[in-house]
């Protein structure tokens, strides 16, 4: 009867669109030596967490006997398990990371420094606070798209939710809860009113880095060779942030895609789910945005998939079968429209290229095992993006040389474009991706 | 790639140059070259067969290493030269050996060479390098500026970290400008503008009661409904809990906070219940002897759920709370627009969730019997919360109103209009003044005409005259003139206009702008007169403005900045959470040196003195509770140590949790901090390849005889012999300042603190420690002088500045370098007048 039901859903919810790419804003920087995020490929992340992990004997695949001496295992013949098998479709796009973590405990208040490291509570005592990789790298794109990042998901469930996404500020960027807003902030256009509004804004913008530059360069005769390179740090910011008010009043008059069906009304985190990622993949496409953040999280309920009982108190199986079974149905289930996302992705092309090539998409939860609350042995998957896939990275968790999982970010931000050698607790790249 | 820090490394084999306990510091003077006969001799012999241009096979070429080039690349390749040495990695086995003698010499005269490099690279000629405000010193200033509170305000929280330098975060050459931090000036611009002038209308007084319906968090709100219908507020936590619950509560339904800032009543009628809890403590986690303490603690929606810590959550007040009897508690806090009071029980339990479960364990026969089946977390809280003696603060009712004893016009709005409101008509003038205090020196014509046309242009736009005046103050907020210290007058200068040097001296002493009389003497030009100079440094440093800079100094000097960056374990240290030790800490070591500068004592206090200034937390952590009486609990007490093994700076619990790495201590670690912070020897990395130890305490093996296994390695001992003995002395003391005897639990590895300084000197422990360093008390009083100068000016203390170091310490060495001395004769060296 489930099996049934799920498969009704998707073929409501999974529309086909395809939309005429884009232009391209065709915007230079200001300095032609000066190499800019404007400039370079376009690269884009999704980040996609669930709030209570994979019941861990379904999900990972059979473990093979560790032979090597440096705590890494690469295997590309692996059998999926049961929750991971339609991941088979899409293999060789995807990397299957196993053994990592963060190195904290915490049970469901560590689900919320997936994306970070940092638990809340240590965010203070890190010069970044509990920033997480997607807004980190937003800093970066900044201007270059209308939404430097979207972060989509709910407050409900138990902690408050998945809680995701987190600035620097250590504050946490509060989600767009479900299609319907979503569908608004992509296409409905914006009333003339605060249009004009925000146009003033830049205009005023524009004026102050005029008068500062003025203050500048009068400054300049007071200064040695040493203070004057510092002043061309200044004035260096003041030509970027010149570049990116520009960007950004280009957005202004730059009107939002054409709404490729009629706007959807929310109904329940499982029915919305494709719709969600398909929206996702419409605000890529678009380039809406480059970065994207799902979370889904406790209002993500079981008898909406025809499954009776609670998600968290399934997650507390206690190892009774039925319960377990109930669990790997949702699990499945997820994992499925995960596999449905890829695909998509890799059937829109930009350039030339499938989208999903330009397009890192990090999959995974920060809870280890629900059953038992613990945050270590992370689910996570890394798909596209231009990395090289079809395979399995173990690393061996008794190994003193094991990585934290935050050198996987450090990874994905440098794939991404930005130079950076560390990313909160991180000691490095990730050996074996590369 | 940068190369990372290697605290976590146990061993370091450079030479540490002119260093040393025992050893003068002879630094040379910059033109000076090293001898590097030796080293050069070396590599000819032993090296250059294979590390030749047209051998492959040695990978790197040494024929071209040229000693007299700064260039990075030559460092980094004689980095490597002396890494592989000091290994014993090169020469390979099969090739000729040198001797122990000629190899270490060799590595001596390399690591000198590097260091010199490094120094002369990283050099900015002994002058500051044109530097904007930092963080802090931003938010101090626009406080100041623009006359507004900022007791929950942070216009800078977006800002990125200032980068640090030998812990300082005010060295022009380090603090970097970004387009990303000029786009949070412009936002915090217009914060901080936005702030300053509302609101529009005077104030109305309003009043809000709550006696009902406290839904807390969602977790409780089962168990509260059962137990009491909501009815009271119950507070469990304290709010430094990993997992708080029960630990900030809520006003119900008054999520938008506030209206308008100002300054508001808070009532609360509550009893605090259960200090006779049956309950071990093991079970609850609570110091029972304490009265319980209610606190206020604001919160706002914008920044995060209201039952949760926040980044912005500063204590606005405190009380304690009688046992059982209901009363009435009035406070008086200051809230800002959006802002709530949330409630919280500052001494509260330690994790209510294990509570629960440990009740049932541990006492389950206090419970009625119909529910002592229950099982799972639920049930467990549910029962305990209905039926159970948990700790706990009750509040009954709170009344909330305000603002009271309103301004209006505010403050901020007659400073900035120079009267009631706006007049227009005087606009240029208005601008005036702003530049000219927000520049601290008169604003040219030319700035103000470039803010004159801000205003005009604004008008133009259709914005009015009000809107028009504010966007021009925002410009000036963003103008370099803001942002940057005055260097002086022009490009030839060395010498800083009274403007800057009133500047300087604002910044060092109080973090933040020239206060008015200050700055009327700098107008006057009056501060080159080194007399007046000398009294504005006194009054400054006696007045309260001055806490500043002891805690930004101390934060810099000490890098008590990084308290709170390596986090203990929960489990073995409780108490560092449960008592939210951190800021105590801190705080014992501002009030000490505060004390010093009171007294204007001797700077060797810092080193010898017997006594300090605990609260009652600090005092269990120092077994000494029985000086702090229980009902004083929160209070600093002046405390007189009976026994000398704790004592000065080193025996400040501030200091050893820092000199730590959390969860274990390290001889290596508190060794080098020492060396670096007290005796102003700055230790070079240790080789990339050598693996850092793994400290081991289930066996036999103390981590002394692990370090004396590799210090049987010449190359290794050359530098360890230098700091391990210094961290030894302060073995016997946890990485959270508590002493211990033993490392383990089972009390098999006892803790050896005596030690052998490099010259011969023996000492048996911290005291005979602190003994030998007052012997030599010279390298800290130099240390401290350089540090507090580095603070001063924004830049590195370099070996061209020893003569001016040592004759400001000659006027104060009669008297055993009293501390306020020591600082006015800072603030009248040549060196504070310069570039």
């Amino acid at each position: 009867m489930s099996q049934m039901h799920r498969r009704q859903l998707l073929r409501a919810a999974g529309v086909s669109i395809s939309l005429p790419f884009f232009p391209s804003l065709g915007i230079r920087s200001a300095s032609a030596n000066q190499r800019s995020p404007a400039d370079a490929p376009k690269k884009r992340m999704v980040c996609i967490g669930n709030m209570l992990g994979f019941h861990p004997e379904a999900y990972w695949p059979a473990a093979a006997a560790d032979d090597s001496m440096t705590g890494l295992n690469e295997y590309r013949d692996f059998e999926l398990n049961r929750t991971t098998a339609p991941l088979q479709t899409v293999r060789n796009r995807l990397t299957m990371i196993g053994g990592l973590d963060h190195g904290t405990s915490g049970g469901h208040f560590s689900i919320h420094s997936f994306l970070s490291g940092v638990r809340q509570i240590d965010a203070k005592s890190m010069p970044d606070a509990n920033v997480t990789i997607d807004q980190y790298a937003a800093d970066h794109v900044a201007g270059l798209t209308r939404f430097s990042t979207l972060t989509i998901g709910s407050e409900s469930g138990i902690h408050g939710g998945c809680q995701l996404s987190w600035t620097r500020t250590g504050t946490r960027v509060p989600p767009v809860p479900g299609p319907e807003q979503l569908f608004k902030l992509l296409f409905e256009g914006t009333s003339e009113q605060d249009k004009r509004a925000v146009a003033d804004r830049f205009k005023f913008q524009g004026s102050i880095l005029d008068m500062v530059k003025g203050d500048a360069d009068r400054f300049q005769k007071q200064l040695n060779q040493q203070d004057r390179d510092k002043l061309d740090e200044y004035l260096t910011s003041v030509r970027d942030v010149e570049r990116r008010i520009g960007l950004r009043r280009n957005w202004l008059d730059v009107p939002k895609p054409d709404a490729p069906f009629a706007a959807p009304k929310n109904r329940n985190m499982v029915e919305d789910l494709p719709l969600l990622y398909d929206l996702i993949a419409l605000a890529l496409q678009t380039d809406s945005t480059r970065i994207a953040t799902l979370e889904i999280g406790g209002d993500f309920n079981p008898r909406d998939l025809g499954v009776n009982g609670d998600y968290h108190a399934l997650s507390h199986h206690g190892q009774l079968e039925d319960r377990i079974e109930a669990l790997i149905t949702l699990e499945t289930y997820q994992i499925e429209q995960f596999v449905r996302f890829i695909d998509k992705l890799s059937k829109l092309e930009e350039g030339g290229q499938p989208l999903i090539d330009q397009t890192m998409v990090l999959f995974g939860s920060g809870m280890g095992n629900a059953n038992s609350h613990t945050n270590t042995n992370l689910p996570v998957l890394l798909a596209g993006g231009g990395f090289k896939h079809g395979r399995m990275l173990a690393f061996d968790r008794q190994s003193k040389h094991r990585p934290p999982l935050t050198n996987l970010f450090v990874s994905m931000l440098q794939q991404f474009g930005i130079e950076t050698d560390h990313f909160a607790t991180s000691t490095g790249t990730l050996r074996g991706l590369a | 790639m940068i190369r990372p820090l290697r605290t976590n490394c146990l061993v370091a084999c450079m030479t540490v140059i002119g260093s040393l306990v025992l050893v003068p510091l002879c630094h040379t003077s910059q033109a000076e070259e090293l001898p590097n006969e030796a080293a050069k001799a070396f590599l000819n012999k032993y090296c250059v067969d294979c590390h030749t241009a047209d051998d492959p096979s040695g990978e790197r070429e040494f024929e071209t290493l040229n000693f007299s080039d700064d260039h990075w690349d030559t460092q980094l390749r004689l980095q490597e030269i002396v890494d592989q040495m000091s290994l014993g990695a090169m020469p390979p086995e099969n090739a000729d050996q040198p001797t122990t003698k000629e190899r270490l010499l060799a590595i001596k005269q390399m690591t000198q060479t590097i260091s010199k490099m490094r120094e002369r690279t990283i050099s900015t000629g002994g002058q500051s390098v044109l530097r904007r405000l930092s963080r802090r010193e931003y938010r101090n200033t626009v406080g100041d500026l623009l006359a507004i509170d900022m007791t929950m305000f942070d216009p800078t929280i977006e800002f990125p970290a200032d980068n640090l330098a030998n812990h300082f975060d005010n060295f022009g050459d380090a603090l970097v400008t970004s387009g990303y931090l000029l786009e949070k000036y412009l936002e915090a611009a217009d914060r901080c503008i936005e702030k300053a002038v509302a609101p529009q209308s005077p104030p109305e007084t309003n009043e809000w009661v709550f006696n009902s319906g406290f839904i807390q968090q969602q977790e409780l709100s089962r168990a509260h409904q059962r137990a009491f219908d909501f009815k009271y507020m119950v507070l469990y936590d304290h709010p430094l809990n990993e997992k708080p619950e029960g630990a900030y509560g809520p006003l119900p339904k008054f999520n938008s906070g506030v209206p308008v800032d100002g300054i508001y009543e808070v009532k609360v009628l509550a009893q605090a219940l259960h200090r006779d809890s049956p309950y071990n403590e093991a079970t609850i986690a609570i110091d029972l002897s304490e009265p319980f303490r209610l606190g206020i603690r604001p919160g706002d929606t914008a920044n995060g759920d209201m039952v949760h810590t926040q980044p912005i959550q500063p204590l606005l007040a405190e009380a304690a709370i009688k046992d059982n009897d209901l009363e009435w508690y009035t406070f008086r806090v200051p809230l800002d627009k959006g802002f709530a009071p949330r409630f919280t029980f500052e001494n509260g339990m330690h994790d209510v969730r294990g509570a629960y479960q440990r009740v049932f364990r541990n006492h389950k026969d206090t419970l009625p019997e119909d529910v002592r089946r229950g099982s799972g977390i639920v049930e467990f809280r549910n029962a305990v919360i209905k039926y159970g003696y948990l700790p706990q603060i009750r509040i009954h009712e709170i009344r909330l109103s305000g603002p009271i004893e309103t301004e209006w016009p505010t403050r901020s709005q007659r400073l900035l209009f120079d009267g009631d409101s706006f007049d227009p008509e005087r606009a240029p003038e208005l601008l005036r003044r702003f530049a000219s205090r927000a520049y601290r020196r008169p604003a040219t014509s030319e700035e103000v005409a470039g803010l004159l046309a801000i205003y005009e242009g604004r008008l133009a736009d259709g914005r009015s005259p009000l809107d028009a005046f504010k966007d021009s103050l925002k410009a000036a907020m963003c103008s370099p003139s803001f942002l940057y210290l005055s260097p002086p007058d022009d490009s030839q200068d060395v010498k800083l206009s009274d403007h800057g040097i009133a500047e300087r001296l604002s910044y060092f002493l109080t973090s933040t702008m020239p206060d008015p009389s200050l700055r009327r003497l700098a107008d006057e030009g009056k501060l080159s007169n080194v007399d007046v100079l000398r009294s504005e440094a006194r009054r400054l440093l006696n007045s309260d403005a001055s806490d500043a800079f002891v805690a930004d100094f101390l934060d810099s000097w000490l890098n008590l900045r990084a308290l709170g960056s390596m986090p203990p374990d929960p489990k073995d240290s409780r108490q560092y959470y449960a008592a939210g030790l951190e800021p105590e800490m801190k705080q014992e070591t501002r009030l000490f040196m505060r004390d010093l500068i009171t007294r204007n004592a001797s700077v060797l206090e810092f080193l010898r003195a017997d006594y300090s200034f605990v609260n009652r937390d600090l005092a269990k952590l120092y077994g000494i509770a029985d000086q702090v009486p229980a009902d004083q609990a929160a209070d600093f007490h002046r405390v007189r140590y009976a026994n000398a093994e704790r004592g000065g700076l080193l025996g400040h619990a501030s200091v050893l949790t820092v000199s730590a790495n959390g969860i274990d201590t390290s001889p290596v670690i508190r060794g080098i901090w020492l060396m670096e912070n007290i005796l102003g020897s700055p230790v070079p990395p240790p080789p990339d390849e050598v693996p850092a130890l793994d400290p081991d305490v289930r066996g036999a093996v103390s981590i002394r005889e692990q370090l004396a296994k590799h210090s049987e390695s010449a190359a290794c001992n050359q530098c360890h012999r230098k700091f391990d003995p210094l961290g030894f002395a302060l073995e016997g003391f946890d990485p959270i300042g508590r002493k211990r005897a033993f490392y383990d639990a089972k009390r098999n590895i006892k803790i050896d603190t005596s030690g052998v300084l490099p010259g011969g000197d023996r000492f048996s422990g911290p005291e005979e420690l602190r003994s030998l360093l007052l012997e030599r008390k010279e390298f800290f009083v130099r240390t401290l002088t350089s540090r507090l100068l580095s603070h001063a000016l924004g830049r590195r203390i370099e070996s061209l500045d020893r003569p001016a170091v040592d004759r400001i310490i000659a006027q104060v060495s009669e008297d055993e370098y009293p501390l306020a001395d020591l600082i006015v004769a800072v603030v009248t060296s040549e060196l504070f007048q310069k570039r």
